[in-house]
């Protein structure tokens, strides 16, 4: 007689499937119970509409661990208030005054208080944040959403960002090494103070001048400004439009309010509605240097602590990011970076499946989710430039192989910034990383990309 | 306007018989429909309801999710013994009833350790008959995307399971 076996561990499963679905369960409720919950639920139906978040909002919610939001971050101070031009005509008040003013503050405050709400039917979600500046790139943003406080301190300069949560006794870093160090975590005030530069020196741009008002017995000159763009965003496409207001004082040429509108279209029926008032501006104020230090406060547990390392460019990182992906994919390349079974498609469970992966380490969590997104950004946003020479070949490609190639594109200017010629660089799948002549560059047909191949149709315009 | 009578009436069996194949208890169960359906007035005010039955076995199978996460947190067996009526079983013989009861709870409570997507792919696969497609359309995610859920839930159970030391017979009878 044959011994007992050890169990197949496809048949066990299979065997604990059957015996669940084969429990007895009761034929129906009985009829008083049924006519009990229709009752109850006619009396649900007929009260007053509540707010529920929908279940993509939901999702999007409970994705992070620790909302610092410092991709967010980077979009909105990136992205934040919009570029001014001198104004048109005769006036009290020119707009290279007001550029000008701004980029003599050394210390500023304001109140921001946001309004959003997820479109159609959304809820509105308020915050309050109390912004500070220092120069030449600190700043600290303290907010309330929801009741939930956070405060956010960044260090434009040096690279690095730190936010906490008092209530949880929470914290994390992030920092940045590479090309183009400063401005990287680009700050609200900083970046209002370029950009009016910026936009005194650019004579294309045009900025409406809608007259004059009276906000706490000042004077001001209210401009006006409104902008469309397109921005890959990880893995989505996001359409914003957005109207900027200044009002800035006759006297002191500085802003005494601005507004932002921004009207977020994006994927998967996507759709967002913020509208932004900074007020009680107090510029050059004495502010104590210790509120901007980016050191975590004691008693503070570190959730998260990301460095993102381009000193040797993109590439590196990117083949870190991809990886990573192949690892949680079971070992294996995404079949491609867009479009069905691709790294769009993984990317977006990637939180969850990193919880799963790491489940009492949270800082890896945080770590890897970060870098991943970064990753994935730069990627995503650069194989939708019409003018971009990339490939991707990673489809049936196993991590750890050596002299696999999976992706290589052209590199444009080196780490300094210089122009290249015929400069490519290859990623394997063992992850090197390697410069390669063109004529020696893989032979792929079926490789996904090229300045040649139709790119995903809703492309960055 | 909505008929709740008619949906409530053409569908309650089926949510019953999903959430008592998960939670196996009567109390329980009672709890986990009127859940199940209030959400779904709270969900039929902000969208057009095109399939009752997949909608309502698909809350079904999360409140029944969850309360198993509940018990699995409070360390309570589910059968608590509250059922006044012994539903009777269909295995011929009552070892394998009893084997079977015992494999079905611990596939249950492996259950309630998956991650809360994975768990819902997998009772709505598995428990529920859905399709691939009907079970990305419910999750709201893409086809591909239930598949790699699908397929983490297995193996996530398949280890689970081999941690209760159950092991098989030849004739195909555990112990």
């Amino acid at each position: 007689m044959e011994n007992q076996k050890n169990f197949h561990q496809d048949d066990l499963l299979q065997l604990a499937i059957d015996a669940v679905r084969r429990a007895p369960t009761p034929d129906t409720l009985p009829p008083e119970r049924i006519d009990q919950l229709v009752a109850t639920i006619e009396q649900a139906a007929d009260q007053p509409n509540p707010f529920t978040m929908t279940e993509r909002t939901r999702r999007m919610k409970s994705r992070f661990v620790l909302k610092i939001a410092v991709v967010a971050i980077i979009v909105v101070a990136s992205f934040g208030l919009m570029s001014w031009l001198a104004p048109n005509g005769i006036t009290s008040l020119a707009f290279a005054d007001v550029a000008e003013a701004i980029n003599r503050v050394k210390t500023a405050t304001w109140k921001t208080t946001t309004v959003s709400k997820q479109l159609p039917q959304g809820k509105l979600q308020t915050s309050t944040t109390i912004g500070m500046f220092m120069a030449p790139a600190h700043e600290r943003m303290e907010s309330i959403t929801e009741g939930i406080t956070s405060i956010v301190v960044s260090d434009g300069k040096k690279n690095k960002i730190m936010g906490f949560y008092p209530k949880d006794k929470k914290a994390g870093t992030m920092s940045y090494k590479g090309p183009f160090q400063e401005g990287t975590f680009g700050n609200t005030f900083l970046n209002l103070q370029t950009m009016v530069t910026d936009a005194k020196d650019d004579k294309n741009k045009t900025v409406e001048r809608l007259g004059t008002e009276t906000i706490d017995g000042r004077r001001t000159e209210v401009f006006c400004f409104r902008k469309d763009e397109t921005i890959a965003q990880g893995n989505s496409i996001m359409k914003y439009k957005t109207e900027t207001k200044i009002w800035a004082d006759t006297k002191t040429s500085l802003p005494i309010r601005v507004e932002l509108f921004v009207l977020i279209d994006g994927d998967y029926d996507y759709k967002n509605e913020t509208h932004s008032v900074m007020t009680d501006f107090q510029m050059d104020v004495k502010l104590d240097p210790s509120l901007f230090s980016t050191d975590v406060p004691e008693g503070y547990e570190v959730v998260q602590k990301t460095q993102l390392d381009f000193s040797k460019g993109p590439l590196p990182m990117v083949a870190e990011m991809l990886g990573m992906v192949a690892e949680i994919n079971g070992g294996v390349f995404p079949d491609s970076l867009h479009g069905q079974d691709g790294l769009d498609d993984i990317m977006e469970f990637i939180p969850e499946i990193l919880a799963e992966k790491y489940p009492n380490d949270q800082q890896k969590v945080m770590d890897c989710f970060t870098k991943l997104s970064v990753a994935v950004t730069i990627l995503t946003t650069m194989t939708r430039q019409d003018t971009w020479d990339w490939h991707y070949a990673g489809k049936g490609a196993k991590l750890h192989t050596p002299n696999r190639p999976i992706f290589w594109c052209k590199i444009e200017r080196d780490l300094e910034g210089r122009k290249l010629k015929e400069h490519y660089e290859v990623i394997y799948a063992d992850l090197s990383v390697k410069v390669v002549p063109k004529e020696d560059l893989p032979k792929v047909p079926e490789a996904e990309g090229g300045p040649e191949a139709e790119k995903p149709k809703d492309a960055n315009k | 306007m909505t008929d709740w009578e008619t949906v409530v009436n053409e569908n309650v069996t089926s949510v019953q018989q999903t959430v008592y194949r998960l939670v196996g208890n009567h109390a329980d169960a009672w709890d986990c429909i009127q859940e199940t359906f209030l959400e779904a007035v709270k969900i039929n005010r902000r969208e057009t309801v095109r399939n009752w039955s997949a909608l309502l076995r698909h809350l079904a199978t999360a409140r029944a999710m969850d309360l198993l996460r509940k018990r699995s947190q409070q360390r309570n067996r589910y059968h608590d013994n509250t059922d006044p009526v012994e539903i009777v079983s269909q295995e011929p013989d009552p070892h394998d009833h009893a084997e079977a009861r015992e494999l079905a709870d611990h596939l249950r409570v492996a259950i309630s350790q998956l991650p809360r997507r994975q768990a819902q792919a997998f009772c709505l696969t598995y428990f529920e008959q859905m399709t691939g497609e009907e079970v990305a359309e419910q999750l709201g995610i893409k086809p591909t995307a239930s598949r790699m859920l699908l397929s983490r839930a297995r193996r996530r159970l398949e280890q689970l399971l081999k941690t209760t030391g159950i092991t098989e017979k030849k004739d195909g009878r555990k112990e």
